[in-house]
């Protein structure tokens, strides 16, 4: 590990970001080799860390101590936290920026904003890094507000809202929505979200006492045992508000799909490949503590947060996945894809919890996809941002027939899709397959089914946004000069991902081994969680392998049929079935649930606020208000009459007037004259003097 | 046992020595060199005299108790002069070298045509020999001998424009009323060696402390509070300050009223706690404390001279620090030297800045000042900063130390009345900082400027501002030595066990 490395990744692009508008006065082209240069150095400080990787342990690297709180508290301290855990998230993190940043060369070129975008990306680079590799809650918070920060500035990153910006649509289907609308609902329920959070650390602070995540763990049985179970269950899901909001899962997801308006890069990195996993990481680095209070410590409680977890995944895989199936937007269904692919995570590391033995191999699985989405997710999100560039659209419909015009983009898409299906050997295939082994193994088998389901829409929506995208026709308004191929220093980065969700998926089963070489002798060795002997018998293996192929073959054969041979016409099939239909309009509409935030939070908030103007206001106040401003009219007038201008018209100048007149009293002391001066002195000791003799003391 | 390090076991402990020789050898450099030579060797000694002070630091932190003591003069303790070092002798000489090499930086380009820069630095060196001195000493005789070198190289330093006789009228005014504070010191000493026979602190302290009031210590008592209270600058015998600080040159004005009162100030602290029990003085200085900041606060109100404005602000802060003293305990000692060290950085910033301003507009006057603020930016944001600590902004040093320890330590001794007049000061004070702002900033027309700043007169302003912000954000290593400084002031059995030990 070079010295200093887990400080100076985080301090390299935080402190860089701040140089990006100076250096932007200099010259633009400095700032741009600037801005990949800090992501760079930042890469480089991760990759640094793996060895080690391979010491299994635990180590933090000398904390200082920032604000000292009166006991029996501890000191807030400024630390960092240096185990599997935080390097294996940052190295996905600092990698896949890295990638991003050398794809926003080419993509961004010639933006007039450029050096605010430089400035929140690289503030996010090391704003997450900081989260990740923080060793307290408050210091944590500190980067995930950042990243939260640098989303919100981001995903409005066009704030002029030029029309072509604007996401939703088509117009006779849905409202259309402008990027700074977007930034403010991802901005306003992550906040809600993140109070909850907030909430929930100083629950848990006041009973802990500390902030340390590694003090929390020592004393978890302690300290969780020592609540009742409502407080218990309160504060969890408090705790759990956060990652809810930061993942997008239900039923805070709603803003992940508007969060689309940005640039594709800003897409990839922040709403695909880093910033969702926050949450994800965040209930990685609690579940050792939850599970410790629940299998060694005893405490029923810790119960409620691995089911939470689960189900929350589990459910959220399911209904974002469907959603995907029947969006028309390429960003946006690859969008429900992210919600849907996170849910898995969570459903594997909640599952992981609901068993003693089963924890580190459900642990794994949750990390082992993480990674493998962050790779396949990004690649395919820059290549749709070489598409929409390409077609000027965002629509799905009105593309088509790209395969001959843009054939890197399209080999790397397909890869990526392929992998986000989990066809062998693409590593999303080994990824997906853990999770559903972990839910069949710890027999947890509802969860198991909305696994499975999820699975199958999962290959139709991937075949379908291939399909529409790639396959079929032209379409005839978008000219022939148009479509081209995007420059090389765009896809290569995204060619780099997809290539190495293969070649990481052909060497699947000794990454699989590797990841498990590094992630259980930690969890055995410094958490002291039981590892159960390889002993998940070969038929469990087997029915999982079976389970997710039949998948396969149940939601790929139908999606074939109906995108890419066309037969049926897929819009001819929603029309000429009233059930489709109906199902079609109910996906569209995104389950309601939007409709149903908006309905409440938004247009019921002004509703009730208009209607307590009418009933209020209008019958009651109205009524009162005219005696009130007539009696308050008179009180007032003879106030002024008696009292304004009798009393406080003399007191008002008095107080200025006192304080310079107390200042010109004061001011005659300061005579510099200076044998007045020694006699000051003089009657000083003079008067101390009589106090004394008078008084008997002082 | 004590143990005696053998680099500092021969002489005077070292940033003393390197400040004393330091002074010699410019004023001996002086005879041949060229400018810049001048410069270079004073940057140099005062880097040295700070690196000598840390080494200090680390001597002492590891020295059983964290007391170290050094013979010097007629063999020692309880007749000879001796230096004792507990950790607030070497965080005030921390400061002193502190804020002693940030003015020296300053100077090189704002005394840079003057034909005097030998004596300049030579008397800067010294004075800060003699508040080293000071704060180091372990007998009254050493303590003596040093402030009598501080307090002459100021009238010096004060009267150092000689061509205008305001100067020369401060410093003369400076030079009676102080040399009558020392002479009330030297009657005090009179009376404590007819009580005890000997001038030793720890000795005095043994033979004192606890005793039952006789009227001679009362004689004592009030002969040390208005001895070393005119250098200390408590109202009423701060009449010297305003002139002597506006008089001066800015960089002497920084220094003067960083650390030169506190001097006087920890002087007061260290015999009164040495000597008297906490109830015989705490309501006397209690009574100083509101009576310095609520003048120094009305007088700042409605200057136009804005060094002037100054001065009397630092009478305020002085005010300030009392409060921590007539509290006595740990948490308002604490706050009293942290609030030392966090003036040091605020009143310095501030006095500098006023000092490019004025060395930019050859004006001093808040009327002729107007919209000055906007074709300075920033000079006027390091003004701020600097107000915005002295007001007591939360993320500035000035906001721990005045709010989170002196005032809060009040309320935590059952002195609640004394901090609620020390808020309403803060609140009043605020008043005369905006209203310096409004000149600069709001008022008038951007005015044009004689000589742009250059831009070396800026590296420590920005050094400070940046340890303002930094120890208002972070605020754990300025509190941590503060804690031990009070420590070291109320747990006297350590201070005086070292000196009987080596006996």
């Amino acid at each position: 590990m070079i010295p200093y490395a887990p400080w100076l990744c985080w301090l390299f692009p935080i402190l860089g970001s701040l140089t990006i508008p100076l250096i932007a006065r200099i010259d633009e082209r400095a700032r741009d080799f600037m801005a990949v240069l800090y992501s760079f150095l930042a890469l480089l400080m991760c990759l640094s860390m793996i060895p080690d990787l391979l010491t299994h342990r635990a180590f933090e690297e000398e904390i200082v101590t920032w604000i000292a709180l009166p006991s029996p508290f501890k000191p807030l301290e400024i630390g960092v936290l240096i185990d599997p855990l935080s390097i294996f998230m940052a190295n996905i993190v600092a990698f896949i920026s890295f990638l991003i940043m050398v794809y926003s060369l080419g993509y961004m070129h010639g933006d007039p904003g450029l050096t605010r975008y430089w400035f929140f990306m690289d503030f996010f680079i090391g704003s997450m890094l900081l989260l990740v590799l923080s060793n307290n809650f408050i210091q944590m918070l500190f980067g995930w507000e950042g990243v939260g920060l640098c989303s919100y500035a981001l995903i409005g990153y066009y704030y002029r809202d030029e029309r072509e910006y604007w996401i939703g649509g088509p117009e006779s289907k849905s409202p259309l929505v402008p990027p700074s609308h977007c930034g403010m609902k991802a901005f306003v329920m992550t906040a809600a979200a993140d109070t909850g959070l907030l909430i929930g650390i100083f629950i848990l602070f006041i009973h802990a006492g500390t902030f340390n995540f590694l003090e929390l763990y020592r004393t978890a049985p302690t300290w969780l045992g020592g609540m009742s179970h409502g407080l218990a269950l309160l504060m969890i899901i408090m705790l759990l508000c956060g990652p809810i909001g930061k993942s997008a899962q239900f039923p805070l997801h709603e803003w992940l799909p508007e969060a689309m308006a940005g640039p594709a890069s800003v897409s990839a990195l922040i709403h695909a490949a880093t910033m969702v996993k926050a949450g994800v990481y965040l209930v990685a680095r609690l579940s050792p503590i939850f599970h410790y209070a629940l299998w060694v410590g005893g405490v029923d409680a810790a119960l409620y947060f691995f089911l939470i977890v689960a189900w929350i995944g589990g459910f959220t895989a399911f209904l974002a996945a469907s959603q995907a199936c029947v969006s028309l937007e390429l960003k946006k269904a690859l969008a429900y894809s992210t919600i849907s692919q996170i849910g898995y995570m969570m459903m594997a590391l909640g599952v992981a919890g609901l068993t003693p033995e089963a924890f580190a191999s459900g642990y794994v699985a949750g990390l082992f996809h993480l990674m493998s989405h962050a790779l396949f997710k990004s690649s395919l999100f820059l290549c749709s941002g070489a598409v929409i560039h390409a077609c000027e659209t965002i629509y799905m419909d009105r593309m088509g027939g790209l395969r001959r015009d843009m054939p890197y983009t399209y080999l790397f898409m397909l890869m990526g899709a392929l992998s986000l299906s989990g066809i062998p050997p693409f590593i999303g295939f080994w990824s997906k397959d853990l999770i559903l082994e972990i839910c069949l193994e710890t027999g947890q088998l509802p969860l198991l089914a909305l696994g499975s389901v999820t699975a199958a829409l999962t290959i139709f929506y991937s075949i379908r946004f291939i399909a529409l995208t790639f396959h079929g026709e032209r379409r005839e308004h978008h000219g022939e000069a148009h479509i081209h191929e995007a420059p090389p220093i765009m896809w290569v980065p995204y060619g780099v991902l997809a290539s190495l969700t293969l070649i990481l998926g052909v060497a699947g089963p000794l990454l699989k081994k590797t990841i498990i070489e590094v992630f259980y002798p930690y969890l055995h060795e410094f958490y002291g969680i039981h590892i159960a002997e390889a002993h998940t018998p070969l038929s469990n293996t087997l029915m999982a392998l079976a389970l997710s192929l039949s998948m396969l073959i149940l939601g790929g054969g139908p999606a074939y049929m109906i995108y890419i041979r066309r037969r049926p016409e897929p819009s001819r099939l929603v029309e000429e079935h009233g059930f489709l239909s109906a199902i079609h309009s109910f996906l569209w509409n995104r389950w309601y649930i939007n409709s149903i935030y908006y309905g409440v939070f938004v247009d019921g908030f002004l509703r009730v606020v208009g209607a307590i103007n009418r009933i209020l206001d209008v019958n009651f106040i109205d009524v009162f208000h005219k005696a009130v401003r007539d009696a308050f009219v008179w009180i007032c007038s003879a106030l002024m009459r008696f009292v304004e201008v009798d009393v406080i018209y003399q007191i008002n100048p008095a107080v200025a007037e006192g304080a310079i007149a107390l200042y010109d009293r004061v001011k005659r002391m300061q005579t510099g004259v200076l044998s007045y001066n020694i006699l000051y002195i003089m009657v000083t000791l003079f008067v101390l003097l009589l106090i004394i003799i008078f008084m008997g003391g002082v | 046992m004590v143990v005696l390090n053998p680099t500092s076991v021969l002489g005077p402990p070292l940033p003393l020595l390197t400040s004393l020789l330091g002074g010699v050898l410019i004023l001996l450099l002086g005879f041949s060199s060229r400018r810049w030579v001048l410069g270079a060797a004073a940057i140099i000694l005062s880097a040295l005299n700070m690196l000598s002070t840390y080494l200090l630091y680390i001597e002492v932190m590891d020295a059983p108790g964290r007391v170290l003591l050094h013979p010097c003069l007629g063999g020692g303790p309880p007749l000879g002069g001796c230096f004792e070092i507990d950790v607030l002798g070497v965080w005030m000489t921390l400061c002193v070298s502190l804020i002693g090499f940030l003015v020296i930086l300053y100077s090189i380009r704002y005394m840079e045509g003057d034909d005097r820069l030998a004596e300049f630095y030579s008397l800067i060196l010294l004075l800060m020999a003699g508040m080293t001195g000071v704060v180091l000493a372990g007998d009254l005789f050493t303590l003596f001998i040093f402030w009598e070198l501080a307090c002459i190289t100021s009238y010096v330093l004060v009267a150092f424009t000689k061509g205008r006789w305001a100067s020369i009228e401060a410093a003369f005014k400076y030079l009676i009323m102080s040399s009558t504070g020392s002479m009330l010191i030297l009657l005090t000493m009179s009376f404590l060696y007819g009580m005890t026979g000997t001038l030793n602190l720890a000795y005095l302290s043994l033979s004192l402390k606890g005793s039952s009031m006789a009227p001679w210590l009362y004689m004592a008592l009030i002969l040390i509070i208005v001895g070393f209270g005119i250098e200390a600058a408590i109202v009423p015998l701060h009449t010297w300050l305003p002139d002597a600080y506006s008089e001066a040159p800015y960089p002497i004005s920084a220094l003067l009223s960083g650390i030169h009162s506190e001097i006087g100030l920890y002087a007061l602290c260290r015999l009164l706690f040495l000597l008297f029990d906490l109830d015989v003085f705490s309501a006397l200085l209690s009574a100083f404390a509101i009576l310095t900041m609520t003048v120094g606060n009305i007088m700042a109100l409605l200057q136009d001279d804005i060094k002037r404005l100054l001065s009397y602000s630092c009478i305020a802060q002085i005010g300030y620090m009392l409060i921590g003293l007539a509290v006595g305990t740990m948490m308002g000692l604490t706050g009293t030297f942290s609030h030392i060290f966090n003036n040091l950085l605020m009143k310095g910033l501030a006095f500098l800045s006023a000092g490019v301003i004025t060395y930019s507009t050859g004006k001093r006057s808040l009327k002729e000042l107007r919209g000055v603020g906007r074709s300075m930016p920033l000079t006027t944001l390091m003004l701020a900063i600097s107000f915005l600590g002295l007001m007591g902004v939360p993320t500035t040093n000035g906001f721990i130390s005045k709010f989170l320890y002196l005032f809060r330590s009040t309320f935590e001794a059952g002195m609640a009345w004394l901090g609620v007049i020390g808020i309403a000061n803060s609140v009043f004070s605020v008043a005369y900082y905006l209203r310096v702002l409004r000149f600069l900033l709001i008022e008038g027309d951007k005015a044009k400027l004689d000589v742009r700043p250059p831009p070396s007169l800026f590296i420590p302003m920005l050094i400070m501002a940046f340890l303002v912000i930094l120890f208002g954000v972070w605020p754990t290593p300025v509190i941590r030595l503060s804690t031990l400084a009070a420590r070291s002031v109320l747990e006297l059995e350590n201070y005086i066990r070292v000196i009987l030990e080596v006996r």
